[in-house]
């Protein structure tokens, strides 16, 4: 029942995650197709600090799935 | 198009601030999780349950708000002003001024933070504006002298 509820939780969590890079892009692409229609080859300056920031959360919430999943069931007196 | 930038980087710093105290508090309940592991396990699986779920909430909370506060964006052509503002499923916002209408342009900085780091407000006048008023007003805007000088000269030009 516990690792249910863990394993649960981890996935809500991807899934949030994977939510909200989708609408990153939706927003993303948006805001370059409107800038194209401006001027043809530039760049939105959001896009580059996205694309960072996105970067970024996608290794944090790894790192904390990962980390959370080894100390769950590699530490025996937890698991 | 003129020029196209995002708005100041101080405002990553609250959420920043925000974040790294609860970082903190949700490392500190799972290296105390880690520590009562041997002595008491329900303790242990319960504080690990509870360290993981605030690491994940501020986690999400802190990119949501970051993403949504990178996705701003200043635009200025030689027709028109373009300030797009939207935040991950909450806010979709985009307002044009056309260069036209613009009867003149403020900029200002006010206090320490702002001069030091150069930022401040741009007030864009389009006739029967006020100062106040938020529709004319883009808040966090680098360097808005630099900014409001390059709009004046779009304005003679026009």
């Amino acid at each position: 029942m516990v690792t249910i509820a863990f394993i649960a939780i981890q996935l809500v969590s991807l899934a949030v995650m994977l939510l909200f890079v989708h609408e990153y892009k939706r927003i993303s692409y948006k805001h370059e197709n409107l800038v194209h229609t401006i001027e043809a080859g530039v760049k939105p300056s959001c896009t580059l600090q996205s694309t960072i920031i996105i970067w970024i959360y996608v290794i944090a919430i790894s790192t904390v799935a990962i980390g959370s999943s080894i100390i769950y069931f590699y530490t025996p007196a937890i698991s | 198009m003129v020029r196209a930038f995002s708005t100041h980087w101080i405002k990553y710093i609250a959420p920043t601030c925000a974040f790294l105290i609860v970082i903190n508090a949700s490392a500190s309940i799972l290296v105390a999780a880690g520590m009562s592991a041997s002595s008491s396990p329900l303790l242990s699986n319960t504080l690990l349950f509870l360290g993981m779920i605030l690491t994940y909430l501020s986690l999400h909370w802190f990119f949501h708000k970051l993403l949504s506060e990178a996705m701003e964006d200043i635009v200025i052509t030689t027709k028109r002003i373009i300030w797009i503002k939207e935040a991950l499923f909450t806010v979709d916002e985009m307002r044009q001024i056309p260069l036209s209408n613009i009867q003149g342009v403020e900029a200002r900085k006010r206090g320490i933070l702002q001069t030091v780091l150069g930022y401040g407000t741009l007030w864009l006048d389009t006739g029967g504006t006020i100062t106040a008023d938020a529709n004319a007003m883009i808040d966090q805007v680098p360097h808005p002298n630099r900014v409001a000088g390059e709009i004046n000269k779009l304005l003679r030009l026009k």
